[in-house]
């Protein structure tokens, strides 16, 4: 896999969910369809934040924490009305509707009823299609924010044209029947009937399901063909009633009756929210510009231009965000600019100026080199270097300094471009004249680095006769999974084993097999890179286990883990069969605090050396500052807790102290009738005790 | 062919009476394609019409959804057949003639904090959806009380890749010798075959965007027939 990857920086900072703004419209249809604008219009600009309850503020809350906070966000509506009954009138037609970015969901653009048309058109008579209502197959969109993960970097939601106008009313639409999901901590008094660290569903307080945004003030406009941005902050207590609201028994629903607010434009950057910061600069030759989390390649918005110049508000931590800028356009050469810090309220000025360069498309196959088979889902990204950095972006683990200027996968067979695709956006049907690196990748599989010559045409070093198909070799390792006790009830346990580099989380890939009802066993086979690229491996298993019929995140069993597991020379197995055993332990908790900390920083759960998992710690300024809750195992033979930070924030992380032991406090035992994730064979239940009070130096 | 004329009689007159302009010409190309395609693709070389049968149950719409151009592995299962497949975000997947209840476990497969979203909907209603930014983290959705577990792996495995425009919506018709099944989803969508019987063959229609439709028929992992065209598209195999 690529190497460069900084799978905790990103947790750190936000999810990329590629906006693409300024760019599109879809027709109106239902109400959380995007607006159609016909007359004056402005560009809106949507992110959300928010900060999960204080710990422990409140032993009405059940819990002392949650590992994970999510809301089903369908869309974001404004209003011009200064009616404050406005609200109670969802059909008036001065609605403005910013649904999900395309991709991320899928814009309903209305009910069509074809089920009934095809209905007709063949004849089938009435009902003959079944019970498919109008729309069937469309369903809605929504984006699933968490709000432990948005604490320290606002997420984009959209940016879309709205008419230009002052909206007095605004409100976040969630999704009524499904709003979200809560993963508490382990209780502070263990129950019987309520389990911790169980995702259980989140029901609206308020049965309408609007939640009207506070602090609008004189009101929130949006220039005549002009930027506004809105940041919402998702607050989820509301006043004197407690959240959650805990159900009285696990699988119950958390009740939400959240507070929405208008974060506060800056003093220092007119029409920006506060938590925003703005890059702008002329973009000579480029029709539209993307930004990426920096070394990363994952898209976080893209933007067109006009007369040359691009603005972009951006996300930014605390600290500043680093991004890479990269500006494409018909007939034009990259431009493109590393490690661009985006400050909140803070304008950047950044050129990405083109020339005149022919393009070609570039088009060929990705394969397995053992079997001949197509790989889908496999990745290529064209790359160079950072202006100035001198950087060999040929080298594996490729160098930070290097940005990706495009991307691609591959399709089910295994050719790329996937056809078509409108959510591509450095596409590789135009790539300029020029000389650059074409890293291909897929788990499982040793990632290959070729130089990629694109004069007239396209050629690739390391490519399959100098063409640009690839060929990925890896190699595979055989092993057993056991559970103890074997696995009771009627329904199988899925085991997950996942293979990471030696010492790192760079995780190569992950296998899934099932243990059947009554049985203890299950063979597991897991793709790898060969030897010559990984030498050596840990694996780690873990079980998905289910409370009530449904699957957890969590698990309710120990993660066994093996280090330094050699793996074999190209299209060989290794000569290491791996046993991964685990055993019923019932679910734990982990909550505490690091004195030293930035937006980069996170805590690191190891097993005999094997890193497992990581937790971001809440942001200065927060409602959990430097704090972390973490659900694992109620493993007898503990764990390590270890701070690792990323400097500056988007860097790789690294270990910043020692690591220190975690013991962790075995399940309470109650005798039935009673939940639990799993038997230990004593025909009592293990209830999850809470690990509090850790201080990670 | 008397019940074909009928067939195309009924759908004349609905198109006439009914719908707006636009999806009256996308059916009737529906309608066209199947009065072409009828003692081909339907109606006389299969034993069972399109009518005969019916679709028992409300189409079962999985999506993985997140950050564009997110890998991912899932695996798809119901009470009878289970399937394992890797793509790309955004995609559909429908099992035509599946079992009740159905449970798909993706996982991404990058190192990155992208976000990968399941969904799973009945009709238009979203019954679980759940999401994971974690590297290579999984996630889990299933209907009402699960399954016992993955079911063996489908033999014959016939999936059909349906990309067209993406976001775009498709509808259609896919049948084998016996079930004949109406289908409606947003491109790019994978359409899994649960126990095929005999031939099977789709007629695909872009509804909204129109644009060039690429059909990728796969038998046992081995690609059997592709096909592009549109804004309507017939397929069948073997």
């Amino acid at each position: 896999m690529k190497s460069f990857s900084s799978w905790r920086a990103a947790l750190a900072l936000l999810a990329p969910v590629s906006v693409l703004w300024a760019l599109l419209l879809v027709p109106a249809g239902s109400v959380n369809s995007q607006t159609t604008v016909t007359g004056p219009a402005g560009t809106l600009l949507i992110a959300l934040t928010g900060a999960p309850p204080t710990p422990a503020a409140s032993t009405l809350q059940g819990s002392p924490g949650f590992s994970s906070l999510r809301f089903n966000v369908v869309a974001v509506r404004l209003n011009p009305s200064t009616d404050p009954n406005i609200y109670l009138n969802q059909s008036d037609p001065n609605w403005a509707t910013v649904p999900v970015a395309a991709g991320v969901g899928v814009n309903s653009t209305g009910v069509v009823d074809v089920f009934t048309q095809l209905e007709t058109l063949f004849d089938l008579g009435s009902g003959i299609v079944g019970p498919n209502p109008g729309g069937a197959g469309t369903g809605p969109s929504e984006l699933q924010v968490d709000l432990t993960q948005i604490q320290t970097v606002p997420i984009l939601f959209n940016g879309v044209l709205v008419p230009a106008n002052t909206y007095h009313a605004i409100e976040l639409v969630l999704d009524g029947s499904n709003a979200g999901t809560a993963v508490p901590t382990c209780l502070q008094t263990p129950s019987s009937l309520l389990e911790g660290c169980i995702a259980s569903q989140i029901s609206m307080a308020n049965p309408s399901q609007v939640l009207p945004v506070q602090g609008i003030g004189s009101g929130f406009s949006v220039p005549l063909n002009g930027l506004a941005t809105l940041v919402l902050s998702i607050t989820p207590q509301n006043g004197p009633l407690p959240f959650p609201s805990p159900p009285t028994f696990s699988g119950g629903l958390y009740q939400f009756n959240p507070a929405v607010s208008m974060v506060p434009n800056s003093n220092l950057l007119p029409g920006v929210s506060s938590f925003l910061g703005q890059v702008t600069g002329s973009a000579l030759g480029a029709s539209k510009v993307s930004a990426e989390l920096a070394s990363t390649g994952q898209v976080v918005a893209i933007t067109t231009t006009g007369d040359a110049q691009y603005q972009f508000p951006l996300p930014a931590s605390v600290n500043g965000t680093l991004y890479d800028l990269v500006a494409s356009g018909p007939g034009s050469s990259y431009s493109f600019a590393h490690n661009v810090r985006v400050q909140r309220s803070t304008l950047t000025v950044q050129s990405l100026n083109a020339t005149p360069a022919g393009q070609v498309s570039l088009s060929g196959k990705v394969s397995d080199a053992c079997s001949g088979a197509a790989l889908p889902g496999a990745t290529l990204e064209i790359v160079a270097p950072a202006p100035g950095s001198g950087a060999n972006c040929a080298q594996l683990p490729t160098p930070a300094a290097c940005v990706v200027l495009a991307s691609a996968n591959t399709d089910d067979t295994g050719t790329y471009p996937l056809k078509p695709s409108n959510f591509v956006l450095q596409s590789f049907s135009s790539v300029p004249d020029g000389n650059y690196t074409i890293i291909v990748s897929d788990a499982g599989y040793d990632t290959v680095a070729s130089g990629l010559s694109v004069f007239g045409g396209a050629s690739c070093s390391a490519g399959v006769g100098g063409l640009c198909n690839f060929a990925l070799g890896r190699s595979t390792i055989e092993g057993l999974v056991t559970l103890s006790p074997p696995v009771s009830g009627s329904t199988a346990l899925n085991v997950l084993v996942t293979a990471e580099d030696h010492g790192t989380h760079r995780i190569e890939n992950v296998t899934m097999t099932s243990v059947p009802p009554g049985s203890s066993a299950a063979p597991f086979s897991l793709t790898v890179p060969d030897s010559g690229n990984v030498p050596a491996l840990d694996l780690y298993a873990t079980v998905s286990d289910y409370f009530n019929g449904l699957p957890e995140t969590d698990s309710g069993h120990t993660i066994a883990v093996l280090s330094g597991v050699t793996s074999a020379p190209v299209c060989g197995t290794s000569a290491t069969h791996p046993i991964l055993s685990m055993q019923c332990a019932g679910h734990g908790s982990i909550m505490g605090s690091t004195a030293t900390f930035d937006d980069g920083t996170s805590i690191v759960v190891s097993k005999d050396g094997v890193q497992l998992m990581s937790s971001v710690v809440g942001p200065a300024g927060g409602s959990a500052p430097g704090q972390f809750s973490i659900c694992a195992p109620a493993d007898p033979a503990g764990y390590q807790l270890q701070r690792f930070e990323a400097n500056p924030p988007g860097a790789q992380p690294s270990p910043a102290a020692s690591p220190i032991p975690q013991a962790m406090a075995p399940p309470t035992q109650v005798a039935p009738p009673c939940n639990s994730i799993c038997s230990n064979g004593t025909g009592n239940c293990l209830v999850c005790v809470n690990n509090p009070g850790v201080v990670v130096p | 062919m008397k019940i074909l004329i009928l067939r195309q009689t009924a759908a004349r007159e609905y198109l006439t009476a009914r719908l707006p302009t636009g999806l009256k010409c996308a059916l009737a190309i529906v309608a066209v394609t199947c009065a072409i395609s009828c003692g081909g693709a339907f109606g006389t070389a299969n034993p069972t019409a399109p009518g005969k049968t019916s679709q028992t149950q409300a189409e079962q719409t999985l999506w993985v959804l997140g950050t564009p151009g997110t890998p991912f592995q899932a695996v798809v299962t119901d009470r009878a057949q289970s399937w394992t497949f890797r793509g790309v975000v955004p995609q559909s997947v429908v099992v035509v003639n599946g079992s009740p209840g159905v449970q798909m476990t993706v996982t991404k497969l990058n190192n990155s904090g992208a976000l990968l979203t399941a969904e799973l909907i009945n009709g238009i209603t979203l019954v679980a959806e759940t999401s994971t930014t974690a590297p290579f983290g999984t996630t889990v959705v299933q209907t009402f009380g699960g399954v016992p577990g993955i079911a063996p792996k489908a033999n014959p495995d016939i999936r059909i890749f349906l990309k067209g425009p993406s976001g775009g919506l498709l509808n259609g018709l896919i049948e084998d010798l016996s079930l004949s099944f109406v289908f409606e989803v947003r491109s790019p969508s994978l359409m899994l075959f649960e126990r095929p019987d005999g031939r099977v063959d789709a007629v695909i229609n872009s509804v909204d965007e129109g644009g060039v439709i690429f059909a990728d028929a796969q038998l046992n992992g081995v690609p059997v027939v592709q096909e592009s065209g549109g804004p309507r598209l017939l397929i069948k195999f073997p």
